[in-house]
């Protein structure tokens, strides 16, 4: 049956039946030991009291404790299960309308607000899952509950236990008038939370344009309409609510009444025992609870049916594709096209393609050229068959494209689009995205190989920014281990080569000179501390604290402390929990209170005597983090500039127990394995890591450590650095380690990390690395400069040709002469076809838009 | 509120208070002037400027260096603290010059409104001190003062409008000149 055409108890009835069953069993047995107790109480009276017999009262009671007790654990177990169930019935009915979702034709995604699909796949669905758990056992509990008490109370006086059924029947019609009413409100109500959905994302999706012209007003009015309306349908629906919940008390309140009355008038004639009364008006009392839970079932049955088929409604229409295994015989698709005829039509009979006719054989190259909105690139929609033509047919290798499976059509023809969209998360993730698509399905044994992957990466042009996005990493040291030899002969080479190019945007890891852009801490150890270098570590650092009173350094650096606090505090007081605003402070922002505190009371210039002892260590942090290059919140006063330069020194020879000479000149080639063993035991004695010259600094990005120190300008270094790093990995056979590395890199959320220009020529290389028969271009290349895309149109026409299918919409006129054969479009026409030479000899519209592009 | 004093203050202070052997210059309060008398941020609210001043960021370049490579991502704005820099486009393969900025001089303002990649490179032809103002700055702080954002957004279109047109007189001038040196060389 269709995934929307479901009725909603068809995933109860079909999932998890042992499981309801359990629940079933469990929820009878807590029955017995529910009614068990009240024939306790009237043994209790009519028995143990009457009689006297104190032995007799022990044992009931106990009994009767003992069935409270299992009552409960039962109680718990099908609670328990309820959720078990029904989070394992959401689980499925969730996966199942994504995958229908994902496979929904293009024009239902552009009807539908993306918040209205988001909030129907996340929050509407888990307001049904409460239901399902107990979908089928609550009712069937609650009426044997209620039936087995009914018993009950019929067994003790079959007078008095039909009479206090007397107000069922009103309740069984009042009630279901009252939830009808309130069921009309909800679904408006759900209507009114998506529109609500559709317009915060909308607003979020378009912030940019929102915070550009200051429409926060009209935005909010667009909200505003939908608060109000569902203010009012909220009150309405609470006012039925408790409308049932007022006239459900109210016949509750009858049956006592009558109970007393009558029951009182029995017993008062002897013809009833006083432990009888008492039992029947618990059995009263009970019989309630199970009403009440096939009145709670009943509202939250309507609740979910409500959300249930307006979710469906949403998402109700036929998939695209009709999904069947791939023909197991059929042969690989070899790629040839023909086009007879076609036609797209869109509403009120607009012709966006009219009559496309071409036949291109397998391996051949299509070129689509023509004026904006000649409907090229809806023609390479259609051939990629993510828009179905309204007119005409498409057939691949001789059989029409309608008697391929999704699956055949997904493996053999891939697709670049125009404005492609890239994924959150990795390089690799993005590039391997088709391939790994293929390789789940079933329909790739293996996905890509290194060798591959690097080729197609280099064949499009982004081998120069995966490299960088490499150096920028920072490494795991057991990843680094192995490279670090040659790490440090590069550092050698870049300090040689290039430290005059870099001078203005590359700060030197120098001994004599002070490190503007390295924090002060930095500056004091002329290194790191620990593996990852923490600044709150180093502060429980017994020696380094007992170094910094010696050298007369803690107060000076707790007043400069106070200044940067002060001055944080006044700045950036009122903008607390902003990241981007505290970083001109070495402040996070929510350290603001806590220093607010500070400088409340002592002020920049007071006596530091007044300073706790924690309040002490938080200003010393503030003043060892504090980077004065990039931290504009205050200057470094010069007088403990000089303080930390002198204090370097010692700190190298008496602490860190460094040969400065020896560090900054380094030790000839051949000498370095023998200072790695050395350096090795250097740091595990004190923890701190010197900048020497033959010290690999894990804590640091590769680039800052074959560069010897510290990034100030990244496109500066960029420029100069890449062609001697490129040159210098190569040599030492580590440019496979670092582009690997640098797959990782992380590509932000929808590819915001990345230019314009990387962003295409990533969506370009995962096209390629698909390695389909047939390849779709619309404009691949229009955001890139014209060497690139010359580099990979030449890519296109040499390694492709004969044998992947290229039909590619090209806008720059002078690359068509590579392709086989071309069309012209004109308003949804073919105005041309033919080869490159055949159409400029003919002298007609393509020969018009080659010379008037030269012009 | 009186963030600007506070803030200037505390610059003053710390500067007063060892005036005698502190003798670096308080930065912020140079980028601050700096842009109090630019074109783009003068007479607005003192406030204003402080914050813009505290978040730009100083950058220095030689001789021959890119401040701005055609097709990369923009994502900041340029002011010339000190230096000359040319502005050219790249064009089938040739770069063509367009402009040259001096001291005082914004540009990549656009760079403040939108996202896009340059169409344009800057290279610095003598040593360059420039301050840039990040996009993302430039948000924050309209966020904060959203009733300076209208000024600036028309101070900014004007910027891009006088750039434009003087960019378009040199090229213009140059076309005719080229055209009558050609007419001459017939002659």
């Amino acid at each position: 049956m269709q995934l929307t055409k479901r009725p909603l108890f068809y995933w109860i009835k079909k999932r998890y039946r042992a499981l309801q069953v359990v629940l079933l069993l469990v929820i009878v047995v807590g029955l017995f030991f529910r009614v068990y107790p009240l024939e306790m109480q009237r043994k209790i009276i009519n028995i143990a009291i009457n009689l006297k017999m104190v032995d007799k009262l022990y044992l009931y009671c106990a009994l009767y404790m003992g069935a409270v007790v299992t009552a409960g654990i039962m109680k718990y177990l099908a609670n328990v299960l309820e959720s078990v169930i029904s989070q394992k019935i959401l689980i499925g009915m969730r996966r199942e309308l994504y995958q229908h979702m994902l496979k929904l034709p293009l024009p239902f995604f552009h009807r539908t607000q993306t918040g209205t699909i988001t909030s129907a796949m996340t929050a509407e669905l888990n307001a049904i899952a409460a239901f399902l758990g107990g979908a089928l056992a609550v009712p069937i509990t609650s009426v044997l509950t209620f039936a087995v008490f009914l018993g009950f109370m019929i067994y003790l006086n079959p007078l008095l236990g039909l009479l206090s059924m007397i107000v069922y029947p009103f309740e069984l019609t009042v009630i279901p008038l009252l939830q009808r009413v309130h069921n009309r409100y909800n679904q408006k109500r759900v209507m009114v939370v998506r529109r609500m959905a559709s317009v915060v994302n909308e607003a979020a999706e378009g912030i940019h344009e929102v915070q550009g012209n200051g429409s926060f007003l009209l935005e909010q009015l667009k909200l505003d309409r939908l608060i109000y309306r569902l203010y009012t349908l909220a009150v309405r629906l609470d006012i039925l609510k408790f409308g049932i919940k007022f006239s459900n008390n109210l016949f509750q309140s009858f049956g006592p009444f009558i109970l007393f009355l009558v029951g009182g008038y029995l017993a008062i004639n002897g013809e009833f025992t006083i432990g009888a009364l008492v039992a029947f008006l618990s059995a009263y009392e009970k019989v309630y609870d199970p009403w009440k839970e096939v009145i709670i079932y009943y509202q939250s049955y309507q609740d979910a049916q409500v959300r249930y088929r307006q979710i469906m409604e949403l998402f109700d229409y036929q998939p695209q594709f009709l999904l069947e295994a791939p023909a197991t015989d059929s042969p690989p698709m070899k790629g040839a096209i023909e086009a007879e005829a076609i036609g797209y039509r869109v509403k009120e009979n607009i012709q966006l393609l009219d009559d496309i006719n071409f036949r291109l054989e397998a391996g051949q190259h299509l070129a689509l050229v023509g004026f904006s909105g000649s409907g090229k690139s809806t023609l390479s929609l259609i051939l990629s068959r993510l828009y179905q033509q309204s007119s005409g047919s498409l057939s691949i290798d001789g059989q029409p494209i309608e008697m391929l499976t999704q699956a055949e059509v997904v493996a053999g023809i891939s697709t670049m689009a125009q404005h492609p969209f890239i994924f959150t998360g990795t390089v690799r993730d993005n590039l391997l995205y088709a391939s790994t698509a293929l390789h789940l399905a079933g329909l790739k044994n293996e996905l890509p190989e290194q060798r591959e992957i690097f080729e197609t990466v280099t064949a499009v042009g982004l081998a120069p920014d995966v490299i960088r996005w490499g150096l920028r990493s920072t490494i795991p040291p057991q990843r680094a281990e192995p490279m670090i030899p040659s790490f440090l002969k590069m550092r050698r080479i870049v300090q040689q080569q290039l430290s005059k190019e870099v001078a203005q945007a590359v700060e030197f890891y120098d001994v004599n000179s002070f490190l503007r852009y390295s924090p002060l801490a930095v500056n004091i150890m002329f290194g790191n501390y620990g593996i990852a270098h923490t600044t709150k570590k180093l502060l429980t650092n017994q020696e380094f604290r007992t170094f910094l009173k010696d050298q007369r350094l803690e107060d000076p650096l707790l007043e400069f402390g106070l200044t940067i606090a002060a001055a944080t505090v006044s700045l950036l007081g009122s903008f607390s929990g902003d990241d981007f605003l505290f970083k001109g402070s070495p402040m996070r922002p929510d350290q603001l209170k806590n220093y607010a505190r500070i400088t409340d009371r002592i002020k920049p210039g007071d006596s530091l005597a007044g300073l706790k002892q924690n309040e002490r260590n938080r200003l010393l942090l503030l003043s060892l983090k504090f980077i004065p290059g990039l931290h504009k919140i205050t200057t470094l006063p010069k007088r403990l500039e000089t303080a930390i330069m002198s204090a370097r020194l010692r700190f190298l020879q008496d602490v860190a127990g460094i040969d400065i000479e020896r560090c900054s000149s380094g030790l000839p080639q051949s000498e370095i394995t023998a200072l790695a063993v050395q350096s090795e035991a250097v740091p595990a004695k004190t923890s701190f890591t010197p900048f020497c010259i033959n010290h690999y600094l894990y804590s640091r990005t590769l680039q800052d450590n074959i560069i010897f120190g510290t990034v100030i300008n990244r496109d500066l270094v960029r420029e100069h650095l890449s062609v001697v790093a490129e040159e210098a990995l190569r040599q030492y056979g580590l440019m496979d380690d670092i582009m690997e590395i640098g797959l990782d890199f992380h590509v932000g959320s929808k590819g915001d990390n990345l230019s314009g220009g990387q962003k295409q020529k990533l969506a370009l290389a995962r096209a390629l690395l698909k390695n389909s028969p047939i390849l779709i271009l619309d404009e691949a290349t229009a955001s890139l400069d014209n060497s690139s895309q010359t580099r990979i149109q030449h890519y296109i026409s040499t390694k492709l040709r004969g044998n992947t299918t290229v039909i590619a919409v090209v806008h720059r006129l002078d690359m068509i002469s590579e392709y086989d054969h071309i069309l012209v479009m004109k308003e949804g026409k073919i105005v041309e076809s033919g080869t490159y030479d055949d159409l400029i000899e003919r002298q007609g519209v393509l020969y018009e838009l080659v010379n008037s592009s030269r012009e | 509120m009186t963030i600007l004093s506070n803030a200037k203050g505390s610059c003053m202070n710390s500067s007063t208070a060892a005036e005698s052997e502190n003798n670096n210059i308080c930065r912020l309060t140079s980028d601050f002037e700096l842009l109090r008398q630019s074109s783009l941020f003068s007479g607005l609210h003192l406030d204003v400027v402080k914050l813009f001043a505290y978040l730009s960021v100083r950058r220095a370049y030689d001789q021959g260096d890119r401040l701005i490579e055609q097709g990369d991502q923009a994502d900041r704005a340029f002011i010339l603290n000190d230096g000359a820099v040319e502005i050219s486009i790249s064009h089938k393969g040739t770069d063509v010059l367009l402009q040259r900025l001096h001291k005082g001089d914004f540009f990549g303002e656009l760079a403040l409104l939108a996202q896009f990649d340059w169409f344009f490179s800057a290279r610095a032809v003598t040593e360059v001190q420039a301050l840039t103002i990040e996009r993302k700055a430039f948000q924050k702080i309209l966020e904060k003062y959203p009733d300076h954002k209208d000024v600036l957004i028309e101070r900014i279109i004007q910027l891009r409008v006088e750039r434009l047109i003087s960019q378009t007189t040199f090229m213009l001038d140059r076309i005719v000149l080229n055209d009558a040196d050609a007419k001459a060389s017939l002659i």
